[in-house]
Formats: C-alpha cells, sequence, structure tokens
C-alpha cells in the first residue's frame, strides 16, 4: 500500500493517543517522550503495534516533540532521535498494510508577533525534522497546532524539503478559536491554498464539540477532513477519560454522515479499543461525499476571512506615491505611522489593506517584510501584497499569515511568467492589469484580450479564477469622455465572460477636473453597478466608502442593513472644535486636550511665530506637566495625555511650516528594547513622551541585536541611545550593546531604563544615563541636546 | 479590592483620578468584557516535585505543606494584542490598558484560588513565582511541561523565560491540614526589593 492509493479509499483510520497508552506502559507525566525513543523502545514499538493491529492505516511516529530546541539538553541529536523513532515505526508496522507518519507539533515557543521566535527561524527549526526524516515516513502529519503561522512555516518547510503528502490538523477551543485566535474558515482557506494534502481537527475536545468547528472548514475546502478529537476530559483523581470508545464512535457518525470526513482518528485518551470501534461504524457506512464547500472567493489573514461575492473596499492608503509624510517614515523607519494609516482605514471600514513600501532610496523587500509583519501584529484586516519587484512579492508572501492578493501582473509574458509561480505556490490570490507593452487598450475587446490571456496563463500555472482579480484600469475622463464608459463595458465583459472578479482603482477618473470626489464617488457607483467586486479607494473620505456601504445595503449583501445602520446611525454632522475663549494654549496642554490645544495654536500662529509659540508657550506647558508628574500631582496617563495635545500643536505647526519638518527637530534619539527582551511598553511611553517634546525618535523595538542600534546610531548620526531591559536575564544583552557601541567609538551617549535596573547598576554596565521613568529619559534629552 | 481600583494604584494614583484617566478606564473595562482568562493546575505531593521546587525561599514558603498546586494562568493572546494596538494609536489608553490588564489577571488567579480553596480545604499559603526571591525564572520552562500549559491554556515561555501571552502568572500554592500561613511578607522576598518605586516611598505593591 502507497499513500497515493491510500487516499483513494472511501475513508481512512489514524491511531489514537500515545501519551496515554505510554503512560499505561510506565512512562511518567511531565517525562519528554521523544526520549522514549532510546529509553523505552520495546513500549513505543507495542503501542504503534496495538494500533496497527486494531485497524489503523497509518500510525504515527513517536517524532511529535522533536525539534532543537527540546532536544538541546538531552545528549540526543535531531537527526539520530527522528531516525530512531520512524525506524522504531517501521518495525511496529512491519509485516502490515500500515503506513508510517512523520509526527510534527508546535515547537513550543510562540512566533512573532504574539511571543518572539521569527518565522523564519521556525520555518527552519522544522526544516531540519524534515530533512532528518527523508524517505523514511510515507506522509507527513503536522497536528495540535494553534498557530497558523507556525503551520504554515511547517508547511512551507514539508513542501521545499521533501515531496511526502502532508496531513495538518490544528487544536480548536470551545469558542471554535485556536488559542492564537485563528478561525476555521481562515485554516482551511490558508492551508488549502499553500497545497495541504488534507486538513483537520485534533486534540481539546471532545467529538460532539468539535462538530461546528469541522462544519466551517468544510465550507471553505475541498480537501479531505481529517478529525482527531479527544476522549472527552480527564478526572482530575483517576485520569479516567469521560467519553467511552462506544459513545466515541457514536458520536463519529456525525461526520460520517453529514460532514463527509475522510481521516479519523483519536487523540488524549482514546486507545486501541477506540480505533476499533471507529472501524465498526465505517465499515457499517462509509461516509457520505459532503455538498458542503461553498467555493467562494476569499482572501483571509490568520483570524478573518474576506468574502469577495460581497463588494468589498481595498484601502489604498498605505502608499508612498505623492506623500511626503509617508516617505519620511519609510526613510526613518517609522513603522507606527504606517500602522496608523492602517487602523485609520480600518475604522473607515477598509475590508483589505493594500500596502505598497516602494521607495527608491530604502530596500523595498526589507521594508516590506517588516511592515507586513508589524500589520500582522495589530490587525486581522487581510492583505493586499502591492509591488513591481517580484522577490518583494515572494518575500511579503512568504510570511504572510493568511492567504493574501497581489498587486499585480500584466499581460506581458515576462510579468505573467515571473509572478504567477509565486501566487500559486505561496496560496495567493492575483490582481491582473489589462494593459501591456503596448499600453492600455483602448476598447473593450482589447482589454477583455489581455484578461483572458492573464486568466489562461494563471490556470496554467493552477491558480483557479476564484482566485484572479482583473483590473480594467481607469483613464481620466477629461482626456477622452468615452473612457469611464470604455472601463465599465469591459469590466462587465470580463465578469460575463471570464467568470473571474474584478478590481478597480477609481480616483483616475477626475483628473484634472474639479468637485473630484463627486465624480470619483459617482464612477464608483457605476462600477459596482456594473459588477466591481473590490474597489482600491481612500475608505478615509466617508463619500468614497460611503458609496460601498450604501451599495451592499441596497443590494441586500448587507443582511438587514445593519452594517450601514450601524455606521450611521446616531451619527452626527462632525462637530466644529471650539476652543472656549477663556482656554489658553497651556491650559488645554496641561489638561490633555488635544483637539482644542491644536484649534488655539492654529489661532495663535495668525499672530505669533511659530518659535515664539514652542519656546513660550508649549515647552514651559510641558514642564509644568512634568513637574506635576515628578511631585506626584499628576500620574502616566495625564502626563501622556498632556504630552500627546503638545503633539497635537507641533503637527499644526509643522504643516504650517514651508521647509519641511526636519527645522523643529529637537534631536535624534535611537530606542531600543534589548536582545532577548520583548517587554517593551515602557520603551513605547518613552517614544511617545520624546516626540511629544519634539524629538526624532528612531524606533527599532524590542529584541535588537547589538549590531542593529550600532548600525542605526551610525546612519542617524544620534548623540543620544536608549536602552531598555525588563528582565534580568536580558540585562547581559544591555551590557554587550553597551559595549559594541564603545568598541566602535560611536559618538553617542547612552541612557537606559527599565524595571530591574538602578543607577548603580547603569553605571556598572557604562551607561551615560540612568532613567527611572520617561519623563527622567527627556530630561536627559535635554541635557544631550542642550 | 476590585479590579479598577487596583489598576489605580499601579499607575500610581491615590484617591479619585482625573476625569480623563477615569474615561480610559472604562475603555479598558469595556475592553475587557472580551478577555476570557484561563487557568491549568494540578495537585501533587510535595515530595514528588522535587524538579520543580528550586531555591531556598521556595521551600521555606511551602513549610509544613504536604501537597502543593502547581498553577498557571493567562490572558491569552488577545489581551496582548489590545495593548499592542494601543500603542499605536493612544499611548495614554495603552498605560492604562496594561495596568488594567495587570490587575485583571491577579484578581483572575484570586477568583481561582477561592474555589480551589473551597474544593480542597486546609490552608493555603499565598502564590509564589518563579522569579520571586532564589526561585529562578528559568523554573517557566518546567511548569508549562509540567502542567502542559501550552496545550491546555495556549502558555509558552521564550528562550530568555518571559512568559507568552504577556499577561500571564505561573505559580505554587501551598496546602496544609493544619498550619495557619503568615500573611504575604511582600518586600521579603520579592527580587524587585532594591529597586522598587513603592519601596522608596515607603510603600508596599501589595503583594
Amino acid at each position: 500500500m502507497d499513500i497515493k492509493t491510500l487516499l483513494k479509499r472511501d475513508y481512512i483510520i489514524l491511531d489514537g493517543g500515545f501519551g496515554t497508552e505510554m503512560q499505561k506502559r510506565g512512562m511518567k507525566p511531565g517525562e519528554t517522550s521523544e526520549i522514549m525513543n532510546f529509553r523505552m523502545e520495546d513500549e513505543v514499538c507495542a503501542v504503534l503495534r496495538s494500533y496497527v493491529d486494531a485497524g489503523s492505516d497509518i500510525v504515527s511516529a513517536n517524532t511529535f516533540g522533536i525539534n532543537r530546541f527540546k532536544m538541546k539538553d538531552t545528549g540526543y541529536t535531531v537527526e539520530e532521535t527522528v531516525n530512531k523513532a520512524l525506524d522504531i515505526a517501521k518495525k511496529a508496522v512491519s509485516g502490515s498494510d500500515t503506513l508510517v507518519a512523520l509526527d510534527i507539533g508546535p515547537i513550543g515557543q510562540l512566533l512573532e508577533p504574539t511571543g518572539t521566535l521569527a518565522f523564519e527561524e521556525a520555518y527552519d527549526v522544522f526544516a531540519e525534522v524534515i530533512k532528518a526524516a527523508g524517505n523514511k515516513p510515507d506522509l507527513i502529519v503536522i497536528e495540535t497546532m494553534t498557530d497558523l503561522y507556525e503551520v504554515k512555516a511547517a508547511l512551507l518547510a514539508a513542501k521545499e524539503n521533501s515531496d511526502l503528502p502532508v496531513f495538518t490538523y490544528m487544536t480548536f477551543e470551545k469558542n471554535g478559536r485556536t488559542f492564537t485566535g485563528c478561525s476555521p474558515s481562515a485554516m482551511a482557506v490558508t492551508l488549502t491554498a499553500l497545497g495541504a494534502d488534507a486538513i483537520g481537527v485534533n486534540c481539546s475536545l471532545a467529538p460532539t464539540e468539535l462538530y461546528e468547528t469541522v462544519r466551517e472548514i468544510s465550507e471553505y475546502t475541498n480537501l479531505p477532513l481529517v478529525v482527531k478529537a479527544n476522549a472527552g476530559l480527564p478526572d482530575p483523581v483517576t485520569g479516567e477519560y469521560s467519553v467511552s470508545a462506544q459513545q466515541f464512535a457514536q458520536d463519529y457518525r456525525y461526520f460520517r454522515d453529514t460532514l463527509g470526513v475522510k481521516i479519523y482518528g483519536g487523540c488524549c485518551g482514546t486507545s486501541p479499543e477506540y480505533i476499533r470501534e471507529i472501524k465498526k461504524i465505517l465499515s457499517e457506512k462509509a461516509p457520505v461525499k459532503c455538498e458542503a464547500y461553498k467555493k467562494l472567493p476569499c482572501v483571509c489573514s490568520y483570524a478573518k476571512t474576506v468574502d469577495v461575492t460581497n463588494p468589498g473596499i481595498v484601502g489604498e492608503r498605505i502608499n508612498p506615491t505623492g506623500k511626503k509624510l509617508f516617505k519620511e517614515a519609510l526613510r526613518n523607519n517609522d513603522i507606527n505611522y504606517i500602522l496608523n494609516q492602517a487602523l485609520e482605514q480600518i475604522n473607515a471600514g477598509a475590508d483589505i489593506l493594500d500596502v505598497n513600501v516602494g521607495l527608491p532610496e530604502i530596500d523595498e523587500k526589507e521594508m516590506m517584510v517588516r511592515v507586513v509583519k508589524a500589520l500582522q501584529g495589530i490587525t486581522d484586516v487581510p492583505l493586499q501584497i502591492d509591488s513591481t519587484k517580484p522577490e518583494v512579492i515572494e518575500a511579503a508572501l512568504r510570511i504572510y499569515n493568511g492567504k493574501a492578493i497581489v498587486n499585480s501582473v500584466n499581460g506581458e509574458d515576462e510579468s505573467l511568467d515571473t509572478i504567477l509561480p509565486l501566487v500559486k505556490k505561496y496560496g495567493a490570490s492575483v490582481v491582473g492589469l489589462t494593459l501591456d507593452s503596448k499600453g492600455i487598450p483602448e476598447t473593450v475587446q482589447g482589454r477583455l484580450a489581455i484578461a483572458e490571456k492573464i486568466v489562461k496563463r494563471a490556470e496554467y500555472y493552477g491558480i483557479s479564477r476564484d482566485d484572479i482579480y482583473i483590473d480594467c484600469l481607469t483613464l481620466t475622463v477629461s482626456t477622452d469622455q468615452n473612457s469611464a464608459r470604455t472601463t465599465l463595458a469591459s469590466l462587465a465583459a470580463v465578469k460575463a465572460e471570464l467568470n473571474v472578479r474584478t478590481i478597480l482603482g477609481v480616483s483616475n477618473i477626475s483628473f484634472g477636473l474639479p468637485n473630484r470626489e463627486l465624480l470619483n464617488s459617482t464612477f464608483l457607483s457605476m462600477a459596482l453597478q456594473s459588477g466591481l467586486d473590490l474597489a482600491i479607494i481612500n475608505p478615509n473620505a466617508s463619500s468614497m466608502s460611503g458609496a460601498v456601504f450604501a451599495f451592499r445595503a441596497l443590494n441586500g449583501f448587507d443582511l438587514n442593513s445593519s452594517e450601514f445602520i450601524s455606521r450611521y446611525s446616531g451619527e452626527q454632522a462632525a462637530k466644529p472644535v471650539m476652543a472656549k475663549s477663556e482656554m489658553t494654549l497651556a491650559y488645554a496642554i496641561e489638561k490633555g486636550l488635544r483637539d482644542e490645544a491644536a484649534a488655539l495654536t492654529e489661532k495663535q500662529l495668525e499672530t505669533e511665530d511659530s518659535m515664539n509659540i514652542i519656546n513660550n508657550c508649549l515647552i514651559p506647558a510641558l514642564d509644568r506637566a512634568g513637574a506635576d508628574f515628578e511631585k506626584g500631582r499628576i500620574f502616566l496617563p495625564q502626563l501622556i495625555l498632556s504630552a500627546n495635545a503638545a503633539q497635537g500643536c507641533f503637527a499644526v505647526i509643522k504643516s504650517k511650516m514651508e521647509n519641511g519638518t526636519e527645522q523643529i527637530s529637537r534631536g535624534k534619539v535611537v530606542l531600543a528594547t534589548v536582545k532577548g527582551d520583548i517587554h517593551d511598553i515602557g520603551k513605547n511611553i518613552v517614544k511617545t513622551l520624546l516626540e511629544n517634546y519634539g524629538y526624532t525618535v528612531i524606533d527599532l523595538g524590542k529584541d535588537v541585536a547589538p549590531e542593529a542600534v550600532v548600525e542605526t546610531a551610525v546612519k542617524h548620526e544620534a548623540k543620544l541611545v536608549g536602552l531598555s531591559a525588563l528582565m534580568t536575564t536580558t540585562l547581559g544583552a544591555m551590557e554587550d550593546t553597551i559595549k559594541l557601541i564603545r568598541e566602535k567609538n560611536v559618538g553617542c551617549r547612552i541612557v537606559v531604563g527599565g524595571a530591574v535596573l538602578t543607577a548603580d547598576y547603569a553605571e556598572k554596565i557604562g551607561a551615560d544615563f540612568y532613567a527611572k521613568d520617561a519623563k527622567e529619559t527627556v530630561d536627559i534629552a535635554k541635557k544631550v541636546y542642550g | 479590592m476590585d479590579i479598577r481600583t487596583e489598576a489605580l494604584r499601579y499607575l500610581g494614583y491615590k484617591g479619585t483620578p482625573d476625569a480623563g484617566t477615569l474615561g480610559l478606564l472604562e475603555r479598558a473595562e469595556n475592553a475587557f468584557t472580551e478577555i476570557k482568562p484561563a487557568h491549568c493546575r494540578k495537585v501533587a505531593e510535595k515530595g514528588d516535585c522535587g524538579m520543580l521546587l528550586k531555591g531556598n525561599d521556595i521551600e521555606k514558603h511551602l513549610e509544613g505543606c504536604d501537597r502543593i498546586i502547581i498553577f498557571a494562568a493567562t490572558l491569552g493572546a488577545e489581551a496582548d494584542r489590545l495593548i499592542r494596538t494601543a500603542e499605536i494609536t493612544d499611548m495614554a489608553y495603552a498605560v492604562v490598558l496594561d495596568a488594567y490588564a495587570s490587575a485583571f489577571i491577579e484578581d483572575y488567579c484570586d477568583r481561582c484560588q477561592s474555589e480551589l480553596q473551597e474544593k480542597f480545604g486546609g490552608f493555603f499559603t499565598w502564590r509564589f513565582s518563579p522569579g520571586y526571591g532564589d526561585y529562578p525564572i528559568s523554573a517557566q520552562a518546567d511548569f508549562i511541561r509540567y502542567l502542559s500549559a501550552d496545550k491546555q491554556i495556549g502558555l509558552t515561555a521564550t528562550e530568555s523565560h518571559i512568559l507568552i501571552p504577556r499577561k500571564s502568572v505561573t505559580a505554587v500554592i501551598g496546602i496544609s491540614e493544619n498550619h495557619q500561613h503568615k500573611e504575604k511578607d511582600g518586600c521579603e522576598s520579592c527580587n524587585m526589593r532594591d529597586r522598587c518605586n513603592f519601596r522608596k516611598e515607603g510603600k508596599s505593591c501589595g503583594h
């Protein structure tokens, strides 16, 4: 028997619990089961053999926890342990038709952004195990995963280092999510697109508690489904599990008859007896082919699935084209600026965010990866990767946690043949522009022909039509009044004849005409009526996002108009911020009234020079807030609110100044939370305050290597570097960073802070200053920059 | 003490805070209705847990106890995400959220401990965690392995022994049949005692 033949059968039976069976044979709880391959070889073999005898078609070798972290202090290498475990499993199945799986479990450390393990390192950890196994196993099983990102790392490692089929199971809780928030639909969409061979669930819950989760998965995939439930919960005293073998198999009938699950096994608490019972119910009646798969065009993040049968908004604001502040943020590595742009668009109703960080003078690939990772840390809105460079697209797709859209390919062979294979490999969707080397065709037929070429080529590479979004391109109506009609007619033709989705950026239409917003939103409504699926717009412009909300409500996509109602009911016309006549700017800052402070600054600028306002009003008000904080009259949230209000004033002043923003920067400060440490809220508070006091902060984030600190301090010629550490265990890394700065003769002063530091210790490790809180860091910056 | 008062104390407030901070606190309370904390624990004979109990201070803490509870709790990944997002848009809110989350997990642990007390009877010590006194922070990994806390509640530790999700607690509680334990000895066994801002002001954090 080989795996391909096995997959053609009506059903497949896996094995059951391993740990619980080993404990029956003398393994103690808390003992590392990987070591048992050496210490209890016969027992490991006997457990697996008992499953072979019970009727398992596939048994998992005892490789679940083998990885470089867990094997570190055991005296065994990853390679020898994997091979030993596989040899035992091979021995256990000898003389039978049963196949052996290389079993891969979670690494045991959480990946970024929740944890600290980099995606790339997780990939290496899995690749090491997979390479060690070689062709010994018949298939690879990735299981008990709670983080979709980790599954992706493992699945990529499997696909790139092995030809074996891969089954992937994740572990869901009663709320229908995994611990890291992954939803069943996002799991199904992502792993199906990435090329898994079977997907499903294992562990944590009893069969009946998994019905809903498996049902949702079945709607989003056409792959064979897998269920390996727990035998309920163990009794805290006796250790007996609550669901008997007979009951367990009875409960599995629902998977067989209603959900069409093809692959069955058991997890914690199940034994060969459970497998025998499962075999009984399956030989009584084979699983019924399930028709639940909805075959929807969708994209997703780790948690959120966006179904594009309902017209959606792609936010276009993460793009430096024509935006001075955005360009400056990219040059200064100011990721927060970009994240703010994201959150603003999401609040305004963006369903998907386009991400473009191309700027000639920066490393676009590195920036794209940083931005995508940072975005994944704060939002579950799916992303559209926007770049002209294949290497940037690939880097982003690789680390994207979900199913993204690639923006874009065009009708040129070179574009199609370099980018479409990436789209397929990483399981993305793709935008196809109806243009080629000859430009944008003027006729509907011309654009349709290019669209058709793109669709055919995509299908050649194995990309389904549901994953193609054709952009018929918008040209300005002021130069050719036919252009709007041509675009709309092309859009309708593409939908009708090619059965793909459409996407369109609309704002070009109004170029060179007055009241552009009116033209844009009207054109958008026309495009929606012609069948537009995704509108690339600035959702912050309420007439644009409003056109989409209204269209959804009027067309019945927005059930009971509930989205529309929740957005617009109780809405009042935005109140202009009216500063009370008696309120002074100083008062507004001290009370942390940001809007009022900004309005007052605006007013004061009419009569007063900006530097005067800064020196005579802003800075003294901030100083008073600082002094109040030191005396315990106000506390941290209030200090930050005051500083925030001051920043609102700075922003007003900056926007009025002609010669850019550098002029009123009081100096550059590089900040980093040291290597190994991830407690960065303190560092972030310092950053906020420094910025609010007018300093430019280059924020390197958390878990920062000494070399990166040195490199950045040199590049920006910063006179002050701030380092934070919260753990006694990471103080060493702080010391190393200071040493390297001194060694490399970087001409900067160093301030350190963090809960476990003291002034004495700061001096001992060679820092110039110790700051006990954020306020003191600002005082030190003042000292350094004068 | 209620969570709000405790959060305000972490932020340094005494008495009634200003309206701005109160508003932030209310937002934090609302946001936390979505947060579902989880815990796991095992009860064991003290003698069977040698590998978990390192250092003199934990030994002193468990004097007179026959059984111990190995305990772990977490607010989960969503709480981290909430704070991380607030740090981007509104740092004052992030600071309040962070304090609220710390107060929330402590309160949750207190409630879990009361339930356990009811269930097991006897006298309980207060919760003693890795990092207190000479109890090494590296014990975090042992806790997680012993409890299968990664599988049970999604709790892990990094190579530098930081618990993830961030708002999490691991602790040992001692149970004795007839030994009345002293109240929390506060700063005595705290590894922060030399640098604690509360202590510098002659106060205590309440632990």
